[in-house]
C-alpha cells in the first residue's frame, strides 16, 4: 500500500530523546484490518503510536492519519481512538467519568456522551465497575475502561498500546473478538504487543521493531518466506513411514536436513523453500505410498520470525 | 459501531465553550478534592487566621482597638505587602503550576491531549479553571479579611459605617477587583512557566524577588511586573517606605490595560508552547 493512501502513515519519521533514539527513518504504511507492532520493551513501539497520535512531535519526517497531521488534534480524534500505554488516571475519576468526561471533550451534549459512554463500556463489560474509582480498578479492569474510551468516539483508526496486557483468557479472547470485528468493519487497527501468540491468533500484518528500526513487516507468512532462502523452514511430518519420506524429501535440493523423530513416527524437515516443499509433499500424499497424518510448520510463526530477526540485527538479543 | 450523533456535536464557538465547560468541571473538582489543596486554602486563609487573633486579643486581652481609618490604613499595607504579593502569589503558583506539572507528575496529562482539543482551547480551559479555583478561594478570603477588619465595631470604632457607608464600600470593590487582576496576572505567568521548564520552582522564587524588588528597577522594566499595575488600583496607598507608589498612580483604565496585555503576551506564549507540548513522563 503506498503511504499516501494508507490511513496511517509514517514517512521517514525519526524521533531522538535528546541524543538517545526513540525510532529512526521509519517508513511504514499501515492498512485497513488488524496489524501487530512487535519487539521488546524499548524498541520503538510506544514511539510510534505516541508519535501518531500527537503526543510526540518527530524529529524528522511527517506521520499522517487519514490525511490529517497530529498537530491538529481537533482533527485528529475525530477519527482516532488511541489506548495507551499508560496506568494513570486523572485523580478521583470513575470508570464512567473517564469515557464520559473524554465524550463531552469532544464537544458532544450531555446525553449523546451519555448514550456512547454506556455502549463502550458495556462493549468491553464493565457496567457493574463503572461507577467505583478508577484508581480500585485491577489491571485488566483499568484496561479494559481505557478501551471503552479509545472506541467511544466510533473512530476510524484505533492505536492500541498492549491492548491485551493484564486481561484474564476469557476478557482477552472477548477483546480479540472485538477487534476481529472492528477489522471486519473496514477499520484500521494498529496493536502492539510483546506477547507473540497473541499477535499470531489477531493480526493480519506484522511489523517488527527492533532498536528503533522496522526490522521486517508484511503477513507474518510472507515475511517467514522472504528470510527462508537466509533460515530453512523446519516442519515436523508425522507419518507411517518416516525413513522413506526422509529418502524422497532428500532428493529434493531445497532440503538442507531432514531428522527421524525418536519415536521413529515422524519426520523434522528444514527446507529453503516452503512453496516447493509444500508442493512435493502433496505429491507423495497423493501416490499413497505414505499416509501422512499431520504437517505441522515448528518455526513460522511470529516468535520464530522474530527471534530470528531480532538475534541477527543484534546477536544475543533475542 | 455506536455511531456518534452528528446532531449532538457543538461547533465553532458553542463546541469551545462545551470541551471548557467539560475541563472546568474537572479540574475544579482535581483542585479542590485533593489533599493538596490543604495548604493552599491554609495559605489563602492565613490573612483571616491573623485577623481572627487580632479580634481575639481585642476582645480576651485588652488588645488595641483602632480607629476605622487607622484601620484602613493598616489594612490596606496588609493587602498589598502580605495578601497580594505573598498570599495570592503562593495561592496561584500552587494552583496554576499543578493544573500542568501536576498531571505530568501524576502522568494524567494524556488524558486531554488524546480529546479533538485544540492545544489553545485546552490552554484556554486550564487557565480559566484556574481562575475561577484561585479567584474563589482569594475572593472569599478577602470578603471574611474585610468583614473581620471592619465589622465589628468594638475592635475598629466606626469600621460598619466604614464599610456601609463611607468609602470601604469602593475600597472593597477595589480590592476584590485588585484580588481578581492578581490573580489573573500570576496565574498567566506560572500557568506559562510550568509549560516552559521543568521545575517551576526556582523562577518562582526569582519572579518573588523581582516583584518585592521592582521598586529598585528602571521604569521600563518596572512594566513587566504583575504588581507593578496592581499597586496604582490598591484603594489605599502605602505611604512612606521603600513600597510606596512614587509619584503620581497609573490611571486606572491602563493600569488594568496593561496587566491585561501582559496577561495576553504570556498566555500567547503559553499556547504556543502548549502546541508543542509533548507527552514525556519522567522514567519513561
Amino acid at each position: 500500500m503506498s503511504a499516501a493512501a494508507a490511513p496511517l502513515a509514517f514517512a521517514g519519521v525519526s524521533k531522538f530523546y535528546g541524543e538517545v533514539l526513540g525510532v529512526n527513518r521509519i517508513d511504514l504504511a499501515v492498512g485497513a484490518g488488524i496489524t501487530a507492532l512487535v519487539g521488546p520493551n524499548g524498541s520503538g513501539k510506544s514511539t510510534l503510536m505516541n508519535l501518531a497520535a500527537g503526543l510526540l512531535r518527530p524529529t524528522e519526517g511527517r506521520v499522517e492519519v487519514l490525511g490529517a497531521s497530529p498537530d491538529r488534534p481537533e482533527i485528529l480524534f475525530r477519527r482516532l481512538g488511541y489506548c495507551t500505554q499508560y496506568e494513570s488516571f486523572p485523580r478521583g475519576m470513575t470508570g464512567w467519568d473517564f469515557v464520559h468526561l473524554y465524550l463531552r471533550l469532544h464537544g458532544l451534549a450531555f446525553a449523546e456522551a451519555e448514550r456512547l459512554a454506556r455502549l463502550a463500556i458495556e462493549r468491553v463489560d464493565l457496567v457493574d465497575a463503572a461507577t467505583r474509582r478508577v484508581a480500585a480498578y485491577s489491571k485488566g479492569m483499568k484496561q479494559r475502561i481505557k478501551l471503552a474510551q479509545a472506541i467511544a468516539h466510533d473512530p476510524e483508526v484505533l492505536i492500541l498500546d498492549e491492548p491485551l496486557n493484564g486481561l484474564d483468557p476469557l476478557a482477552r479472547a472477548e477483546t480479540v473478538e472485538l477487534f476481529r470485528g472492528f477489522a471486519a468493519e473496514g477499520r484500521t487497527l494498529l496493536v502492539s504487543s510483546h506477547v507473540l501468540h497473541e499477535v499470531d491468533e489477531l493480526a493480519d500484518r506484522v511489523v517488527l521493531v527492533h532498536g528503533g528500526y522496522v526490522v521486517a513487516e508484511g503477513a507474518v507468512e510472507s515475511v517467514r518466506d522472504e528470510l527462508s532462502a537466509e533460515r530453512p523452514l523446519q516442519v515436523f511430518v508425522r507419518c507411517d513411514r518416516p525413513s522413506l519420506l526422509a529418502a524422497r524429501v532428500f532428493s529434493e535440493d531445497h532440503v538442507v536436513e531432514a531428522r527421524l523423530d525418536d519415536d521413529k513416527r515422524g519426520l523434522l524437515v528444514r527446507t529453503e523453500s516452503a512453496e516447493r516443499f509444500y508442493l512435493m509433499l502433496n505429491r507423495i500424499a497423493s501416490e499413497g505410498e505414505i499416509d501422512i497424518e499431520a504437517v505441522l510448520p515448528t518455526d513460522d510463526d511470529v516468535q520464530s520470525v522474530y527471534q530470528y530477526l531480532i538475534g541477527a540485527v543484534a546477536p544475543g538479543s533475542a | 459501531m455506536s455511531g456518534v450523533d452528528g446532531t449532538a456535536l457543538a461547533d465553532g464557538m458553542g463546541l469551545w465553550r462545551r470541551q471548557i465547560g467539560a475541563m472546568l468541571g474537572l479540574e475544579l473538582r482535581k483542585t479542590f478534592l485533593r489533599a493538596r489543596a490543604l495548604p493552599v486554602l491554609l495559605a489563602a486563609f492565613l490573612p483571616v487566621v491573623l485577623l481572627v487573633l487580632r479580634l481575639a486579643s481585642v476582645r480576651f486581652s485588652e488588645g488595641r482597638t483602632m480607629a476605622a481609618a487607622d484601620m484602613a490604613s493598616v489594612y490596606g499595607g496588609m493587602f498589598q505587602l502580605f495578601f497580594v504579593r505573598l498570599v495570592i502569589f503562593f495561592v496561584c503558583f500552587a494552583v496554576f503550576t499543578y493544573l500542568v506539572r501536576g498531571e505530568i507528575a501524576e502522568r494524567s496529562l494524556h488524558f486531554y491531549l488524546l480529546a479533538p482539543l485544540r492545544r489553545d482551547v485546552f490552554l484556554a480551559g486550564k487557565y480559566l479553571a484556574g481562575l475561577v479555583a484561585a479567584g474563589s478561594v482569594a475572593l472569599l478570603s478577602l470578603v471574611l479579611q474585610l468583614l473581620l477588619a471592619f465589622a465589628n465595631d468594638e475592635a475598629t470604632r466606626g469600621g460598619t459605617a466604614y464599610l456601609l457607608e463611607g468609602a470601604g464600600a469602593g475600597h472593597a470593590a477595589a480590592y476584590a477587583l485588585v484580588t481578581l487582576l492578581a490573580v489573573a496576572g500570576y496565574g498567566a505567568v506560572f500557568l506559562t512557566l510550568a509549560l516552559v521548564v521543568r521545575n517551576p520552582m526556582i523562577p518562582a522564587a526569582a519572579i518573588l524577588g523581582w516583584e518585592w524588588l521592582n521598586f529598585l528597577l528602571p521604569p521600563a522594566l518596572k512594566k513587566i511586573s504583575v504588581f507593578h499595575y496592581l499597586q496604582s488600583l490598591c484603594p489605599v496607598p502605602l505611604t512612606g517606605g521603600p513600597f510606596a507608589l512614587p509619584g503620581e498612580p497609573t490611571p486606572a483604565p491602563l493600569a488594568v490595560g496593561g496587566l491585561l496585555a501582559l496577561v495576553a503576551v504570556l498566555l500567547f506564549v503559553a499556547a504556543r508552547r502548549a502546541r508543542r507540548l509533548e507527552v514525556l513522563y519522567s522514567g519513561e
